[in-house]
C-alpha cells in the first residue's frame, strides 16, 4: 500500500518511477522531503552536510532526541517511519558547482533548499543548463504575509517560491509557519511538474 | 528606448543588462535575471546590450531555508 492512499494508478506509477533531487536537508528540504514521501514519491536523492541543532527544532522535521546527529541520517530515519520502502540516497556533502550536476543526473526534478543567497545562486547557476526543472525558495523568513508567498515561473525550467524579499539577514528568524509554506510549495510544485497538472 | 522591466513599460537608454540593472539598485550577484524569457546565466550574458522592446525581469535570491 503506498503512503498515499487516493492516488490513481497512473498517478502512483508516475510517483514511484520519478526521482526528486532535494539540495539541503534543513527548513525547507527536510519538510518537502516529508511531503514527497506522504505525496507518494518512492525515490529520493538528499544532499547535506550539517547535523540537527537546538535552534532547527522550531521549523525542520527532526526531533530533539536526533539533536548532534547527522540531518542525512536523522532524516532518513524519520522518512522511513513514513514509508518503510522508500528508496533513498542520502549524500554527506556539500554541494559545489563542481559536483551538483553529478549529483542530480539521475533525478527528474531537483529542488533547491539551501540557506545562503550564495548556495541557493550557485545551485540554479550550476543546474540550469541541464534543462531539468529546478524548484527553488527564496523570501520565506519572519511571520504573517503568507499571500505574499507565490510560485513564479522564470524562463524555461526555474520556478522560483517565496516573495524574494523577507530576508534572514534582515533581522527576521526562520520560523516553521513561513518556511513551511514555502516547503509544501516546493514539494507540491515538485508533484505537479511530475503528474503534469499545472503548477 | 522602450523596454519592459518586472511587468511594467519603462524608457532607458542605451546599455547592457547589467548597467539597466544596477541603474536600478539590483544586486546582480544575487539576482536571476530574465530576458525575454530566457535565464542569462553567468557573467558574460549579462553583458548583452539591450534592444528595443525587451522584457526584463530581475528575481532578488535571498537567504532562509
Amino acid at each position: 500500500m503506498p503512503a498515499n492512499t487516493y492516488l490513481i494508478e497512473r498517478e502512483r506509477r508516475v510517483l514511484e518511477s520519478a526521482r526528486v533531487g532535494i539540495a539541503g536537508a534543513g527548513g525547507l528540504g527536510s519538510n518537502a522531503a516529508m511531503l514527497l514521501v506522504r505525496a507518494g514519491v518512492k525515490n529520493l536523492t538528499i544532499a547535506d552536510f550539517d547535523r540537527v541543532n537546538e535552534s532547527n527544532i522550531n521549523r525542520q522535521f527532526f526531533f530533539r532526541r536526533q539533536i548532534g546527529r547527522k540531518k542525512i541520517d536523522a532524516l532518513a530515519e524519520n522518512l522511513r517511519m513514513i514509508e518503510p520502502d522508500v528508496n533513498l540516497e542520502m549524500l554527506d556533502m556539500r554541494l559545489t558547482p563542481a559536483n551538483a550536476v553529478k549529483v542530480f543526473s539521475r533525478c527528474n526534478i531537483v529542488i533547491e533548499a539551501l540557506d545562503s543567497a550564495e548556495a541557493k545562486k550557485m545551485l540554479i547557476d550550476a543546474l540550469l543548463p541541464s534543462g531539468r526543472p529546478l524548484v527553488s525558495a527564496a523570501g520565506l523568513a519572519g511571520w504573517g504575509r503568507s499571500n505574499d508567498i507565490r510560485v513564479r515561473r522564470v524562463g524555461r525550467n526555474l520556478i522560483l517560491v517565496g516573495d524574494q524579499t523577507r530576508d534572514v539577514r534582515g533581522g527576521l528568524a526562520p520560523v516553521g509557519v513561513r518556511v513551511c509554506i514555502a516547503a509544501a510549495m516546493e514539494a507540491n510544485c515538485a508533484v505537479s511538474l511530475l503528474l503534469g497538472e499545472e503548477l | 528606448m522602450k523596454l519592459t522591466y518586472q511587468g511594467k513599460e519603462t524608457e532607458a537608454a542605451p546599455s547592457t543588462v547589467a548597467e539597466f540593472l544596477q541603474a536600478r539598485g539590483v544586486a546582480i550577484t544575487e539576482s536571476v535575471v530574465e530576458l525575454n524569457g530566457e535565464i542569462l546565466t553567468g557573467d558574460d550574458a549579462l553583458s548583452t546590450a539591450l534592444a528595443e522592446n525587451d522584457v526584463v525581469n530581475a528575481f532578488h535570491i535571498v537567504a532562509g531555508g
